[in-house]
Order: C-alpha cells, then structure tokens, then sequence
C-alpha cells in the first residue's frame, strides 16, 4: 500500500516535470530525449541516453547559454524523482558541465543514503565553486557511516581549508574507518592547524595512518615554500625509533629538500646493517649525481654486497673519476663485486680499459667473460677502435677473434682494411670470424672487394662465410631492385666456373626480383653444371612465389631427377606458403599438379601436409584420392581428418 | 608469529651470495630456469628470495604469476582474487609448480587470499604483482606503496591521469620499485627500432602511426541484472569504481570495455603501442601539446569504450602520433629518410629501406639498453634498487596518453595539455576528468 502511494506520488512529479519540460521548450529535442530516460533502469536499452549524452555534448560544446541551460534541463529532470539509475547517468552528465547551479539540486542526496552521497559526491568533487565545500562541509555532520568517510574523502581531495576544524573533531572518532579518513584529510588539506592534529594522532592507535598524514603535511609545507617546517617533520620522522617504511618516506623527502645534507646520512645508511634502509639510500643516491664523490670514497671500506651497490651507483652516474677505483675491483676476489666492476667499466671505461677487458674476456671464468665482453662493445671514446685495431696487430689469435666480434658490434668501420686483411689470416677460425664482421660492418661500397675475397674462397672451408657476407651486403643497398646490381656485374665478368657458381648461389639469396632472369637463364643452360646446379636450387629456395611457375615447369619436365626433385620440393613449400602465399585456388591447383608429378610416397606425403592445412573442399577431395594408397593411407586418413575439422569450424 | 620489518629486509637483500649477478642485470636468465637452479632446492637459501605475492589472478595475471614461478630467486607465497576459485587455480598453479621440485613432491606454502589488504599486511611479502581491473590499480598500488612493496603493476598504470601522478608519488615518496607491465618496451627488436629512430637512422622523424584494432568488437546488447556468484566479493570487485548491479559481462575480462573500470582498447592495447611509440619518440618523460579524435562509442548496451577511433596528438616537436582502430597492430615511425614499424605483439619489424634493420648503433650513439625480461628486470631492480624499464613515470605518460584520447573522444573537442603542469590549458570541463572520485571508503592517499 505504502509502496503503490510512493510510486503514484513518483508519478505525479515526473508528470508535472515533463509538463514543465515541454514548456520549457527552447531545445525540444533534449526535453524528449531526457523524458525517454526518467524511468531508465540498468538492463534498459541506453539509446535515449546515447541521444542525451549527445545533445548536452552538443550545447557543452557551444559554450555559453546553451551549457547553461542544459544543465539546467539536467537539473530540472534530477528534481522530478527519476528513477536511480537516471539519477547516476545525470549526476554523471553535471560531473562535467555543472556550475554553482547545481549544488542546491545536488546538495540534500548528500545526506539522503549512501548512494545518493556517492553520486553526488562524484559530481560535486570536480566542481570548482566555494558552494561545493559549503555543501559538503554541512553535510558532514549529518552523515554517518560510509557518506560521512566518502565527505570527508572528498574534502581532502579538494583541500577544503574551512574543513580543519570539523575533521579534526573526527580524527578522535570511535569509529576507526572515520578517525582515519579524516586523518589522511587532515594531511592532504595541510597548514599548522591540521598538521598540529595529525602530530597528536601519531600518539594513538591510528599511528601508521597519521604517519602517513604527517608526511603529506610537510609535502605541503614543502610545495607551500616553508622549508623549514617541512624538513623539522622530515627530519623527526627520519630518526630511530620510527618505523623504516616512515623514515624511507622521511628520507626520500630529506634528500629532495636538502639534498647535500642528506647525503652523509644515506652514505652512513649505505655502510650500515638496516638492509630496508641501505635499499633505500641506494636509490637515492643513485638519483643524486652529486654523491659521486661520497660514495667512491666509502667504497673501499664497504662490505662485499655495499660495494656492488655503490659500483651500480656510480655507474649510473657515469663517474669517470671512479675509472681507477672500479678497475681495481674488476680484479676482486668476490666474484660479485668482479662481475659489478667488470660490467661497470662499459660506461666508465675508455681506450686504456681495452687490454684488461680484453684479458678477462678471453681467458676469465665464463661469466666474467660474457660481461667483459659487452663492456668492451660498449666502450665509449673515438680513440676506442683504434686502441683495438692496435692491439689486434700481433696479438695472438683468442685475442684477435675476439677484438674482431666487438669491432663488428661496435660498428667500427675503421676497422674494415684490418678485417679485410685478416680473411687471409693463416688460422682459418679467424678468417671466419673477419668474414661474418665484414658481413655485418661493410657497406655498399665495400662489395667489389668483398666478392674479390668471396673468389679468392671459392672452394675454400670458409666460402660459405664469404658468401654470407656478400649477401649481407648487398641486402644493404637500399634500392630493393639494386641489391644484386654488383653481384650480377661480377657474374659476367668472371670466368671461373667455381667463382661463378659460388655467385649465383648469392644471387639466389639476396632476394633482389632482377636476378631472377639471369637465374632462369643459368638454370636453362648446360654449358657449366656447377652454375646450372646453383641456379636451379636459387629458383628452387626463392622466397617468394615469383618462381612457381618455372618449379612447375621443372618438375614436370627435367631430365635432371636431382633438379626434378628439388622443383617438385620447391612448389610443394610455396604452395604451403601462408604469408604471402599464393591464393586457395592456386594452391589447390598446385597441389593436384604436384598428385600428377609425385614419383615416391615421400613425395606424396609432402603433399598430403601441405592439403592439411587447406579449408577446401577440393583438398579434401585430393587428400581423399590417396586414401586408397597403402604407402601413404595413414597420411591421407589424418589429413582428412584436419581439412574436414577446418571446414567444419 | 609475524616476521619483524628487519627479518624481511633480510629475505630480499642478503642477495649477493647468490643471484647477484642477475641482480646487476649482467645476467640474462631463460624464462623457464631448470629444476636445478629453482630456488626450492636449496641453491637460493629462503633468506635470499624475493616473496611475492599476486592480487588478481585472471588471464594476464596467471600469466605473470607463471613468469615468476620461472625465477629462481622468487617465490611466490599469496595469490589474491575476488573470486576464490580463481584464487584456489592460482594457489594450484603454485603449488603443482613448486612440488615437482620438493622431494616430497608436495608443496603447500601459497596461501589464497580474496582480500589484498590481507596480502599488503602480509611483513614477509616482499613484492607484489598487481593485475587487477584498472580501476584498483593505483588504490592497491599506493597502498602497497605505504606497506613498503615494490610492485610489478599491470598497465595501464591508473585509469585516471591524477590517479597515475598519485601512484608515481607514493612510488618515489615511499623508496619503492615499480615495473608497469608494458611488456612489449622489453622486447629487444622493439628497443633496437627505437634506437634507430632515436639515431636518426629513418632520418627527421615527423609523423608516428599508431594501429590499435579492437579484436573484440561485436556490440552486445543490455544485459540483465545477475546474482552475484557464490564465491565471488562483488563489492570488492568494484571497490572504488561507481556502484552498479551485477552483471555477468560487467567483470573479468569484459571489464576493459566499460569506462568506469577501463578505457577500452585505448588504454589496453594502447598503454603498449602509445608506449612503443613514446620510446622511439624520446618522450618517455614528458607528453603531447595538443590532442584530438572522434570515437564511436556503443550507443546501446553494457560496453561503453570507443570500438572505433581516430585520433592524434601533436608534440612540442612537432611530431604527429595518428593513431587509428585499423591495421597492423603496431607502431611505424616516418622520417624524410624512411620509416620503421614494430609490429605488437611479436616484435617483428619492418623498415624501408629494409637494409635499415641492418644498421649497427656505435657505443656513442643513443643506446635503450636491454631487457633480460620484463619480469626479471623487476627482480632485478628490486635487489638493486635501480629503476625498471618501465618505471612508473613512464607507465604514467603513456597511460595519460591514452586517457587525454580518451576524454577529448568523449568531449568531442581538440583539447591544449601542459605536460609540465599535467593539466588542459584551454579546458576547465576537461580537466575536471583527470580526477576519478572514489566510491567510499576508498581514497588515493
């Protein structure tokens, strides 16, 4: 009864609301869309919301009279009783465009229920007029529970001065979940007065809470331009007897405000037992350039595990003047301190760091020796290379294969004529290691006398490396359709069957479409076998699917089994191509082809994988046909199985 | 018995023993270390661990749990989720993980927990790994913050761009370590492209393009009010987004496309491209001047993000990001000399001229570094108290990123951001979107 009396009373305001609305009339499109949404509730379509929201973005966005009566058609509707779920979508709508207008309208649901308070709070919390901290400050106390702690929440985002008082009578509250949030208020709001009440409430069962506040008070006395008040807080948190989380917090505020001060403590941290607040001091003094000195001068006396950590420190402050100190720990017993040290010296060390790192690379334990060596690729300084370069001139051959690997990470061209010179290096581990360099440090430029040495191999352990190498370079002009331009230029100019063989393999790995009728003209001809070898295997690897169709051709027609079977292998991997592939049709297509041309099981199983992984029909009817071949039925039966399990998804 | 504060010092510190060298990060350790060198063995002794804990053991969660049980000097003692059957699977995930390497086969030290404020009571708990919905990530991350955990907190850092600048602060107020889980700024191709742009390889750059399609953008009607799961803390759940009825599709995985929780694709895949791009871009510290876009947000039905999108930031500099639902996902930088694109997720690039991918960068040229891991990288830093890869100012700028699309999408206007003052210079509507009022009792203080 009492219910059906609420809802006919609901009625009759939402009546007179969309009569007045209708009235109201100067956009008539909002006043119907807002009367579609009264009565919304979750699980409603939102549509009518959809064309609110745009109608108020639409005059939000002309600005002036028209925001303003928007909220006001917002307003009007929040008076009339919708129902709660219209009320959070308009709550949400004035959370952006509401002005002192609304917080009348707002202002009673701070008191209503829990719910209400939240919503308006939530719109309320963002509005920047002094009529919002009224509203909220006389709602305070008539709130309990969960609308009181949000209030008092909201106060402190917004720093309501005038709210000191009244929260600090609750920082006293019997209700813990109150006391506290008016405590963190008090802090964020900051000033004497909040500040004196947040120092008593350190004194009581809320201590981790008021610490917390405490820390935010000097915050703001810091941000305010009163040091002094905000270092007395720091600085009595940061002393003995406080909890180390609280003296972190102290510590990291000390060393903002007054940094040099700070500095003897965190050094005094970094020699000390307290492993919290050594972890602290540690970040810190990382972040503090000017601690370099500090920390270098107490590295020597500190224990094995305060010296990694200080070598870190230094490090990260690229102190060169911590090059000698750090060398010598490179030679520390404790492995970790050799390994911080060694890893150091990559930023701290320059030319005449080369021979120790280069000795410990070379002949230190195998983790030394990987950190060795990344700190010799990342030495800096332009005389670097050329330390290397001079020590590689009669060093012996562990020492010179490993100055070859850094000068190629390092990108170190000006080691290119010793690389060049060390391919004819008598022990063949290093001409192999001056080739994959070359590969990786040379030029477009450097071609011509890179497939000079890649002839002088040919035939030689170390051809394929050579090979590599050309391919490396080439793949480094930038034009795609000029990268074999060099390659195919020394190809007619040489008479060597080995040497042009050993070119032709390259052409085929570059990649370059150009090369492609030069390959197919090789492969055609009988003249030199090695070449016409190479030349079919490149057609036969190409990358793309530019080749299909002279593998189709080979494979049916060849002479040559070998090069017959390359042809066939070659279509079956296009075919089974995904990116960049060729399209279902052709792949069918190819795959029936290659049923035609299959002279082994081996042959026919490659096609039944390749059929598997089609969603075709046609594939399903080829993987069918083989079925009834006793060599390849179980291929067959599975590949059914996978293209029939394809179409059905 | 509690542990006391100095007794958990201990436990994270006393690493040099063993482990120091990883700890420098000199040490690139496999993801999956074998039995030999799990710390269960006894090689790292249980002072020397790192104890951790995961509050949200979802998809991504479980995920990151799994990358941990792969380090050997952490162990992970507390998995916490809302929902206490997900919290039971991750318990059992720990479990079967840990017992094959006790001798008893057996292990049963991680404890479930469905409340996180239990896990950050937790003294022994060293670091916590936090993958909650967005909307708890910076409440759990600040409070962690206070209790004195360093934390590896999914991205997006916050899901509001106060909120973020609170969890820097508390990161940096308390001495803390942070690793945002913007994985994808520790694969080394995606810092080798970087650098290439950083050394001017693609020359000047000018235009940033960023592709973010929505693989999940079927449009889903009104749903029902639902009961609420046996098992499940719903109220938790929301903690301090805005109360709403239970919904099946409102939580979980759903939860990213709903704005009270998340940002939608802009701010899930976002707070990984936007993040590439600002690597590349040199802005991880600092923000764009200018943003503006237009989003189709679902007019009808639960989800509420933007499902398609175009928009743009302009820097400082000059460089344009246009960022657009369609395309590779991923991220190409144009300069007047070439362009490279990072392709997420994978790590593949592509260059023109491709024989870019083959520059070497010198010793004195612009060097990002690489990550052993994004996972180890955070144990790392917390042994050695240095800063994560994605430490928490730059999962904040990135995050903001996102949420500055997002408002100006959902303003429908070009917005001016001061990236100093983190405030819009020619909006006071907008600006009042960078706060995200709390359901009480919950604050970011």
């Amino acid at each position: 009864m009492q219910g059906t009396k609420m809802i006919r009373k609901m009625l009759g305001v939402l009546s007179a609301f969309l009569i007045g609305v209708s009235a109201f009339g100067q956009d008539a499109s909002l006043d119907e869309a807002l009367q579609k949404i009264a009565a919304y509730k979750f699980g409603d379509s939102r549509e009518a919301m959809s064309v609110v929201n745009d109608l108020v973005r639409k005059a939000d966005n002309a600005g002036g009279a028209e925001r303003k009566d928007a909220e006001a058609k917002l307003l009007a509707l929040l008076k009339a009783n919708p129902s709660p779920d219209c009320v959070d979508f308009l709550c949400r709508q004035l959370a952006i465009i509401g002005t002192e207008a609304t917080v009348p309208v707002l202002a009673p649901m701070l008191v209503k229920d829990e719910q209400s308070a939240d919503w308006a709070r939530y719109t309320l919390e963002n509005i920047p007029a002094k009529e919002v901290d009224a509203a909220l400050l006389d709602a305070l106390t008539k709130t309990e529970g969960r609308a009181r702690i949000g209030i008092i929440n909201t106060l402190g985002v917004r720093k309501t001065a005038d709210a000191v008082g009244p929260l600090a009578a609750m920082a006293g509250d019997s209700d813990a979940a109150i006391a506290s949030a008016a405590i963190a208020s008090l802090g964020l709001i900051g000033g004497d007065d909040a500040t004196a009440t947040v120092a008593k409430a350190r004194a009581g069962a809320l201590k981790s809470v008021a610490d917390d506040a405490y820390i935010a008070c000097a915050n703001g006395f810091l941000a305010d331009g009163k040091k002094d008040k905000a270092t007395k807080i720091y600085t009595e948190l940061s002393k003995a007897g406080e909890s180390q989380r609280v003296r972190a917090a102290a510590l990291v505020a000390l060393a903002k405000a007054e940094p040099e001060k700070t500095q003897k403590e965190l050094i005094a941290l970094l020699k000390g037992e307290d492993e919290y607040l050594r972890a602290v001091a540690v970040g810190l003094l990382r972040d503090d350039a000017k601690a370099s000195a500090q920390v270098l001068e107490a590295l020597p006396g500190l224990s094995p595990e305060g010296q990694v950590l200080a070598i870190a420190v230094l490090e990260k402050h690229d102190a060169k003047s911590a090059l000698g100190a750090v060398s010598q720990l490179a030679a520390s017993e404790n492995a970790e301190v050799q390994l911080a040290a060694l890893h150091a010296l990559g930023t701290l060390g320059n030319a005449e760091t080369v021979p120790m790192l280069l000795t410990t690379a070379t002949s230190g334990g195998d983790e030394a020796k990987r950190v060795a060596s990344d700190s010799l690729d990342s030495l800096r300084g332009a005389d670097v290379d050329a330390k290397m370069l001079a020590v590689m001139s009669g060093a012996d051959a562990k020492i010179r294969g490993e100055l070859i690997r850094s000068l190629a990470v390092r990108g170190a061209t000006s080691a290119l004529p010793a690389l060049m010179s060390a391919t004819d290096d008598a022990d063949a581990a290093i001409q192999e290691k001056a080739l994959d360099a070359l590969g990786a440090l040379a030029g477009p430029g450097e071609l011509p006398a890179l497939i000079d040495i890649l002839a002088k191999k040919s035939g030689s352990p170390v051809q394929s490396r050579a090979e590599a190498a050309v391919i490396a370079v080439s793949q480094k002009v930038p034009q795609a359709d000029a990268r074999a331009a060099t390659v195919l230029g020394a190809l007619g100019a040489s008479k060597d069957e080995k040497v042009r063989a050993s070119l032709t393999n390259v052409l085929g790995r570059i990649g370059d479409a150009s090369a492609l009728g030069p390959l197919r003209e090789l492969a055609a001809q009988t003249g030199e076998a090695a070449v016409q070898d190479a030349a079919v295997r490149a057609l036969c690897d190409w990358e793309t699917t530019a080749t299909l169709d002279d593998l189709r051709a080979m494979a049916a027609k060849s002479a040559n089994d070998a090069h017959r079977s390359l042809a066939f292998n070659g279509m079956i991997r296009i075919a089974r191509m995904n990116e960049g592939g060729p399209d279902a049709d052709t792949k069918v297509k190819v795959f029936e082809e290659a049923l035609g041309l299959a002279k082994s099981a081996d042959e026919k199983r490659l096609i039944l994988a390749g059929l598997g992984n089609l969603k075709d029909e046609r594939a399903l009817a080829l993987a069918k046909k083989l079925e009834a071949d006793a060599e390849v039925e179980a291929e067959a039966k599975q590949a059914i199985e996978q293209i029939t399990k394809s179409i059905a998804k | 018995m509690k542990q006391t504060g100095s007794r958990r010092g201990l436990s994270r510190r006393q690493f040099l023993k063993k482990g120091g060298a990883a700890a420098l990060g000199v040490v690139a350790l496999p993801n999956i270390v074998p039995s030999s060198v799990l710390g269960l063995d006894g090689s790292v002794p249980p002072s020397e661990r790192i104890v951790v804990a995961s509050i949200g053991v979802g998809g991504q969660g479980t995920a990151n749990l799994r990358a941990f049980l792969g380090q050997r000097d952490a162990q992970v003692m507390g998995v916490c989720d809302v929902d206490y059957q997900r919290a039971c699977n991750a318990r059992d995930v720990v479990h079967q993980t840990y017992g094959q390497f006790m001798q008893s086969g057996e292990y049963k030290g991680c404890e479930v927990y469905t409340d996180f404020r239990a896990v950050l009571d937790r003294e022994d708990v060293d670091a916590v790994v936090i993958c909650s919905p967005d909307h708890w990530h910076a409440v759990i991350s600040v409070m962690a913050a206070k209790a004195g955990k360093d934390m590896y907190t999914e991205k997006p850092l916050a899901n509001g761009i106060a909120d973020g600048r609170r969890v820097v602060d508390a990161v940096k107020r308390y001495g803390r370590i942070f690793q945002t889980g913007s994985h994808e700024r520790s694969r080394t191709n995606a810092r080798y492209a970087a650098e290439l742009v950083r050394n001017g390889r693609i020359g000047k750059l000018h235009t940033v393009h960023v592709n973010l399609p929505v693989d999940n953008h079927a449009p889903i009607g009104p749903q029902p009010v639902m009961p609420v799961p046996e098992g499940f803390d719903y109220d938790l759940w929301l903690g301090p987004a805005p109360w709403a009825p239970y919904t099946e599709k409102r939580c979980h995985f759903w939860f990213r496309y709903i704005l009270d929780y998340s940002g939608g694709e802009v701010t899930d895949r976002g707070a990984h491209i936007i993040d590439l791009a600002r690597m590349g871009h040199g802005t991880d510290l600092t923000g764009p001047v200018e943003v503006e876009g237009k989003g189709d947000f679902p007019r009808d039905g639960l989800f509420n993000t933007a499902m398609d999108y175009n928009f743009s930031f302009t820097f400082k500099d000059g460089v344009r990001y246009l960022c657009k639902q369609q395309g590779p996902r991923g991220v190409k930088f144009e300069g007047d000399k070439g362009w490279v694109f990072i392709h997420v997720h994978g790590g593949h690039l592509e260059a023109e001229p491709s024989s870019l991918l083959k520059e070497i960068i010198g010793p004195d040229e612009i060097h990002l570094g690489r990550s052993p891991g994004h996972h180890r990288d955070f144990l790392n830093n917390v042994k050695t108290r240095g800063e994560c890869f994605a430490a928490p100012e730059i999962g904040h700028r990135t995050a903001t990123m996102c949420h500055l699309a997002n408002i100006a999408m959902r303003l429908e206007r070009p917005l001016k951001w001061n990236p100093d003052t983190e405030r819009f210079t020619n909006d006071d509507e907008a600006n009042r979107m960078l706060e995200v009022p709390q359901r009480s009792p919950w604050r970011l203080v």
